[in-house]
C-alpha cells in the first residue's frame, strides 16, 4: 500500500514536472504589464481622491502630489518601453492580415 | 515499506525537486527556456506535495504512537493526551524542521500561485531563492535531523511531550513564530528576484507589502500568544522576559515592522528603495540569526525547546546569508536609487523615517544585549548576564519615542505640512497630550514616566480617532448616515485605516505594559491553610493543597478563597505546581482572576509541606488589555489585507 503511495506521488511529480516541455502554451499576454502599471496609477490616484475628499489632504497639496503620482508612473512606463517590446493586437492584426495576403 | 522509510524517501524526492528548480530557473534563464522555466515552476510546487505527505507520515506514527521512530518516543507517550499530537509534531528539533520545510513549501506554492505579472521576469530568481531556502532545511534533515530515524529495539513507552508544551497556547505560540521567521524569505525571495532582474523600481510593490504584512502578522501574533503562554504557565509573573529566544523572535518583528511603513513611502512617493532593501535583508539575516539561537546557539534560554546541536550549521547559513545579502547590495546599490528625496522635515516621509530609525534603535540595542554576554565571555573571559532592567531602561524611552511618532506621523502631509494644517491637525492631540500628562502628574504618585507614557498613549489615540471623526463627518455632510460614513471611509481606504486598527491593537498593548510596569502591587509570602493575606483590594486565603500522582507527574494544587474589602466572596481560584519525574521539570501555573481594570496574579512558586506553601502574589492593573490587543491586531492586518477588485491578471 505504501509503496503504491509513493510511486503514485513519484508519477505525479514526473508528470507534472515533464508538462511543460509537452504542451508549450505561447500565450502571453504583453499588454498585462502596461495596464498594471495603469490600474496602480489609478489606485494612488483614488487613495489621493478619497483623502481629500474626506479632507486629510488640501487642493493644493493634492494636486501636488498628484503630479508626484503622474511624475512617476510616466517614467516606469517609459523604463517598460525601452525594455519591452509591446505587441499591440491591432498591430498584431494587421501584421497577420498582411501575411494572409502574402501568401 | 514503513511509515518512516515512506517520509523519508519523500524527504529525498523534495531535495531532487529543489535541486531541479533552482537548477531549471538558472539554466531556463540563461538559454531562454519558457518550458524549461515552466518545469522549474512545476518542480516547486510538486514540493508542497511531497512535503504535505512526508510531514503527514510524522503525525500519523504520533497518533499510532509508533515508538520505532526515535522522534515519536522522545515527544510523545501512551499517557500523552491525543489533543496534543500536533505540538508534539514541533515539540523537538526534527520535527519542527519538518515543520518549517512544511511552511516554506507552502509559502512558496502561495507566492509563485499569486505572483502578479509586473514580477513574471524576476519569478525564476524567486523559485531558486525559495527553492534553495528550502533545500537547506530538507538537507538538514535527510543528513543531521532525521524526523525518522528509527529505533531496532522498539520501546514500549515513550519519553512523553515536554510539559512546558502541554498548553493551549501551544497549538498557535510556536508554529505562528516559526511560520513567521521562516516566510521572512517570502518578501526577501521577491526584492532579490527584481533586484536580479535590474527593475527594484515601484512595480510589484502591492505583492511584496502584502507578503510583508502577511509574514509581519504571523510573527506579531506568534509574539503575543507566546506572551500570553508566558504570563499563565511560567508563573514568572511577567509577559515579556527579554529572554534571548524572545529576543529573536522580536527583532525580525521590528524590522519587518519598520519594512511595511517605509514601503508604503517606497510606493507612493518613489522613495526609501535602498533602504527598503537594506530592511528586507536585516530581517532575512535576524530570521536565520533566530534559528540559530533557538537550535543549539551559545547563548543560554528558559525556553528553547528545539535545542540540538545543530546550532552551528544554522550560524554557518546565518553567516552564509548576511555574505550574500552584503555582495549582492555591493553589486546592484546603484541600480535602486530613488525618484525623490525628503523635501522638508515636517512631512510624513520624515515620519516614516523617524519611525524606521526608533525600531532599527530598538533592534540594536536588544541585539547588543543579546551578544554582549558572548562577546564579554569571549574577549574577557567574563560572565555577563544582561537582564531586563538593561533593556527597559535603554529600550522604553526609544519605544516612548516611538508611540510619539505615531501620534504625530498621521497628523503630517506627504511632501510638505504648512503651517495652518500642522496648527490644525495637532491642536487637539497636542492639548490632550498636555491636559492628560499635568492631571497624571498631579493625581498619580508614580514615576513621571508612565505619567508620560499614558498621555502619549492619549495622544496617538485622540489623532486616530479625530481623523476618523473629521472625515466621516465630511462624508456625512454629502446626506450618508454617521456610522455609514465611517464604514465607507474605512472600506475606500482600507490600507490605511486597517493600519490605524493595528495601531490600536498597539495602544492596547502598550496600555499593558504601562499596568504591569509602573501600576503593579507585589507581595511575596509564607502562607499555611486558613491564613490570609491582604492585597489592594483583595483578602485572599489559603484554603487548602492538595497532592495528586499521576503516572508522568506529581501535581501540587493549591486553592485560595478570594475576597473583597468588605468580605464579601469573589471568588475561588487555583494554581498548581507539577513536577515531572522524566523531565526532571517543574511546571508552575499561576492563578489568574482577571479583568478589564486588574488581574489577581498568584504564582503557588513552592509548596513547603503538605499544609504550608510559599507564594508570589500581585495586582497587575491593564493586563487584560493586552489580550484584547491581539484579536484587534488581527482585524486590522485583515483589514488592511483585503483585496481591491482593480487588477487585470
Amino acid at each position: 500500500m505504501l509503496y503504491l503511495l509513493i510511486i503514485l506521488i513519484l508519477l505525479a511529480c514526473i508528470i507534472y514536472v515533464v508538462y511543460p516541455f509537452i504542451y508549450q502554451s505561447e500565450h502571453i499576454d504583453q499588454l498585462l504589464y502596461e495596464k498594471n502599471i495603469k490600474i496602480r496609477k489609478k489606485g494612488l490616484i483614488s487613495e489621493l481622491n478619497n483623502e481629500l475628499a474626506s479632507g486629510i489632504l488640501s487642493n493644493d497639496l493634492y494636486n501636488q502630489l498628484k503630479d508626484d503620482v503622474d511624475e512617476m508612473i510616466d517614467s516606469e512606463l517609459k523604463n517598460l518601453n525601452k525594455n519591452i517590446k509591446i505587441i499591440d493586437p491591432i498591430e498584431k492584426l494587421i501584421q497577420l492580415k498582411k501575411n494572409e495576403k502574402n501568401n | 515499506m514503513t511509515i518512516s522509510s515512506l517520509g523519508f524517501t519523500l524527504l529525498i524526492l523534495t531535495m531532487n525537486l529543489c535541486v531541479y528548480s533552482i537548477l531549471g530557473s538558472l539554466i531556463g534563464i540563461k538559454i531562454s527556456s519558457k518550458a524549461l522555466l515552466k518545469s522549474a515552476k512545476n518542480a516547486s510546487y510538486c514540493n508542497l506535495i511531497t512535503l504535505v505527505f512526508s510531514a503527514s507520515c510524522l503525525v500519523y506514527a504520533f497518533i499510532t504512537r509508533d515508538f520505532s521512530i526515535k522522534y515519536v518516543f522522545n515527544h510523545s507517550s501512551l499517557s500523552m493526551d491525543p489533543i496534543y499530537t500536533w505540538v508534539a509534531m514541533y515539540a523537538g528539533n526534527e520535527g519542527s524542521l519538518l515543520y518549517i520545510a512544511l511552511v516554506i513549501s507552502i509559502s512558496s506554492f502561495l507566492t509563485l500561485f499569486f505572483i502578479p505579472s509586473e514580477l513574471n521576469e524576476a519569478e525564476p530568481y524567486i523559485i531558486s531563492i525559495l527553492s534553495g531556502f528550502l533545500l537547506f532545511f530538507v538537507t538538514v534533515m535527510i543528513f543531521l535531523a532525521n524526523p525518522f530515524d528509527t529505533f531496532q529495539n522498539i520501546p514500549k513507552d515513550g519519553r512523553g511531550i515536554n510539559p512546558l508544551l502541554a498548553h493551549p497556547g501551544m497549538f498557535s505560540h510556536p508554529p505562528l513564530l516559526m511560520a513567521g521567521l521562516a516566510t521572512i524569505v517570502v518578501p526577501f525571495s521577491l526584492i532579490l528576484g527584481m533586484i536580479f532582474t535590474g527593475k527594484f523600481r515601484n512595480d510589484g510593490l502591492d505583492y511584496i507589502r502584502t507578503t510583508s504584512l502577511l509574514v509581519w502578522s504571523i510573527l506579531g501574533i506568534g509574539l503575543l500568544l507566546g506572551s500570553w503562554w508566558a504570563y499563565t504557565i511560567l508563573g514568572w509573573g511577567g509577559y515579556w522576559a527579554w529572554d534571548p529566544i524572545e529576543n529573536v523572535g522580536l527583532m525580525p518583528w521590528l524590522i519587518m515592522t519598520a519594512f511595511i511603513h517605509s514601503i508604503i513611502v517606497q510606493r507612493r512617493r518613489g522613495m526609501f528603495r535602498v533602504w527598503n532593501v537594506i530592511l528586507i535583508f536585516l530581517a532575512f539575516v535576524l530570521a536565520q540569526f533566530g534559528m540559530f539561537i533557538n537550535r543549539g546557539g551559545p547563548v543560554v534560554s528558559v525556553h528553547s525547546f528545539a535545542a540540538s546541536t545543530l546550532g552551528y550549521i544554522f550560524l554557518g547559513f546565518m553567516l552564509f546569508s548576511a555574505l550574500f545579502c552584503l555582495i549582492i547590495f555591493i553589486l546592484n546599490n546603484h541600480k535602486i536609487k530613488s525618484d525623490n528625496n525628503v523635501k522638508s522635515f515636517l512631512s510624513r516621509e520624515s515620519a516614516f523615517l523617524m519611525n524606521n530609525f526608533f525600531l532599527v534603535a530598538i533592534t540594536f540595542v536588544t541585539l547588543w544585549g543579546l551578544i554582549f554576554p558572548l562577546i564579554s565571555e569571549l574577549f574577557a573571559n567574563e560572565t555577563v548576564t544582561v537582564g531586563a532592567p538593561y533593556y527597559n531602561s535603554v529600550n522604553g524611552p526609544v519605544l516612548l519615542a516611538l508611540l510619539f511618532v505615531m501620534g504625530i506621523g498621521p497628523n503630517l502631509s506627504w511632501r510638505n505640512t504648512s503651517k495652518e494644517n500642522l496648527i490644525s491637525n495637532l491642536l487637539i492631540p497636542i492639548s490632550l497630550l498636555f491636559v492628560s500628562f499635568i492631571l497624571l502628574l498631579f493625581f498619580s504618585a508614580r514615576p513621571i514616566i508612565s505619567s508620560l507614557s499614558i498621555s502619549v498613549i492619549v495622544l496617538v489615540l485622540s489623532t486616530i480617532l479625530i481623523e476618523w471623526i473629521r472625515a466621516s463627518y465630511k462624508l456625512t455632510k454629502a446626506g450618508t448616515p454617521w456610522h455609514i460614513s465611517f464604514i465607507k471611509l474605512i472600506i475606500n481606504n482600507r490600507k490605511k485605516y486597517g493600519g490605524y486598527i493595528v495601531h490600536i491593537s498597539i495602544l492596547l498593548v502598550a496600555i499593558g505594559v504601562i499596568g504591569i510596569n509602573f501600576y503593579q502591587i507585589k507581595v511575596d509570602k509564607v502562607l499555611s491553610v486558613g491564613e490570609k493575606i491582604e492585597i489592594g483590594n483583595y483578602k485572599i486565603e489559603l484554603i487548602e493543597i492538595n497532592e495528586n500522582e499521576y503516572n508522568d507527574r506529581r501535581e501540587k494544587i493549591a486553592t485560595f478563597l478570594i475576597k473583597d474589602n468588605r468580605n464579601k466572596v469573589i471568588t475561588t481560584m487555583s494554581g498548581n505546581n507539577t513536577f515531572y519525574p522524566s523531565f526532571n521539570m517543574a511546571s508552575i501555573r499561576a492563578a489568574i482572576n482577571s479583568n478589564p481594570i486588574e488581574d489577581l496574579y498568584i504564582i503557588p512558586s513552592d509548596f513547603i509541606n503538605e499544609s504550608k506553601m510559599k507564594l508570589i502574589v500581585s495586582i497587575n492593573p491593564l493586563v487584560w488589555w493586552m489580550w484584547v490587543g491581539g484579536p484587534v491586531f488581527v482585524l486590522g492586518t485583515l483589514i488592511s489585507l483585503w483585496p481591491y477588485k482593480n487588477r487585470n491578471d
